[in-house]
């Protein structure tokens, strides 16, 4: 624990430190998404024989947005539409699990009660602003 | 064939936007509103999602070195995501025009701070406020170059948060992440270590823009026949901008930067106010 490098990550002793787990959110979340972006482009433009998705989103909030490509999946009656929409549903959860497992980990991992509730905070507006409808 | 280009154009806007560490939302909403004619709203809600996946990517690698200050960004974010709303809402009741002149006068503003180039400290700052203290706003990180730990401390941590609100508020009314406007507010008042703010700007980029796309999408103006190319090519584009960075000269960047900066404000300027 005494090279420069070690002492820079003092928190990589606990084998869930926060920011390899947050580094590990941010990745999968990113490249999940893309990866169903990709996939679901290319089945809609096979079958109709078109790049353009010519299709509209629920204006919904991300939530009931979320809920209803779920239950889709769940139905089994699942359409390139569908793995689109879910690419778009990954990219917008993903900074959201990285403040929520933040908060857990501020208040676990590093028990700091200070950064637990501003975390909380950015945690309550962000849900706040996913459950928005007009 | 529209999807094609608006990939194209979204990949250009990324490569640059890497490049010149200005971000691929500065470019792209210009582009797809003056190339593409697509409408400005919708632009905007387009660029905002694709700000979520190219800052995720870039801050994933930046939080595991350690670099990005998690509990700096943290208390940030509590400022920017309240801006971003508002800035989200302030597009949404308003004109098209009006979203026109306010981005051009930012593309102007980034002009304009290229061209002064405010000088950077180096070193850790080591002073500290007694708000910036209790917030604990400080941290270390190892510089590879120089081989060795940097201890740093922010300060002006009240004055910092009023200003990230700001930052937000652009950032959630234009789509963009405001990337160079955070860095200008963690180097010049909080007087972070230049590597420190760029990556832990970057960490707040995601969030911020999340809570702006969450308003774009209940107001559903997130088409999937522009964002999902938009997504697809700033990322990929992006990716491939922070490869060049390295490879050409940054002077020869910034000149071409501070005219396609010019260029694009002074036509979105015109548009805003009816000329154009």
């Amino acid at each position: 624990m005494s090279s420069p490098a070690s002492r820079a990550s003092e928190g990589a002793r606990h084998p869930f430190d926060m920011e390899t787990v947050i580094s590990y959110i941010l990745i999968s979340g990113v490249i999940l998404s893309l990866t169903l972006l990709v996939v679901g482009t290319l089945l809609y433009s096979l079958q109709h024989h078109n790049l353009t998705l010519a299709y509209s989103l629920p204006q919904d909030n991300l939530f009931q947005f979320g809920r209803m490509e779920i239950t889709r999946v769940l139905r089994g009656t699942l359409t390139a539409r569908d793995i689109i929409n879910l690419g778009i549903i990954v990219l917008m959860l993903t900074p959201y699990v990285r403040v929520a497992f933040s908060a857990v980990a501020f208040a676990f991992i590093e028990r700091n009660a200070k950064y637990t509730a501003f975390t909380l905070f950015v945690l309550s507006v962000l849900t706040y602003s996913l459950f928005l409808s007009f | 064939m529209t999807a094609l280009v608006i990939l194209a154009v979204s990949l250009v806007a990324g490569v640059i936007g890497a490049m010149t560490g200005q971000g691929g939302g500065i470019l792209l909403v210009p582009f797809l509103t003056l190339i593409m004619h697509v409408d400005v709203k919708t632009a905007v809600a387009a660029s905002i999602v694709s700000v979520i996946a190219t800052s995720s990517g870039s801050a994933s690698a930046y939080v595991r070195d350690r670099i990005s200050n998690v509990k700096i960004g943290m208390y940030l974010e509590m400022f920017t995501i309240l801006g971003a709303l508002v800035g989200a809402a302030i597009t949404l009741k308003s004109g098209g025009r009006f979203i026109y002149l306010v981005f051009g006068l930012v593309l102007l503003a980034s002009f304009v701070a290229l061209w002064l180039k405010p000088e950077m400290g180096e070193a850790g700052n080591m002073r500290q406020d007694r708000l910036s203290a209790f917030l604990e706003l400080e941290g270390e990180y190892y510089d590879q170059v120089a081989n060795r730990v940097v201890p740093y401390k922010g300060t002006r941590a009240g004055l910092g948060g009023v200003l990230m609100f700001g930052a937000g508020l652009i950032a959630g009314m234009l789509g963009i992440g405001a990337g160079a406007l955070k860095v200008l507010i963690h180097d010049l008042v909080m007087e972070l270590p230049p590597k420190v703010s760029t990556t832990t700007s970057n960490f707040i980029i995601g969030v911020t823009a999340l809570a702006g796309a969450s308003a774009y999408l209940a107001a559903g103006l997130i088409k999937p026949n522009i964002a999902v190319p938009v997504i697809l090519g700033v990322t990929v584009g992006s990716r491939a901008g922070t490869r060049f960075l390295v490879r050409l000269s940054n002077s020869a960047t910034r000149k071409f930067f501070m005219v396609v900066l010019s260029v694009l404000g002074v036509e979105m300027v015109l548009r805003g106010v009816g000329l154009l």
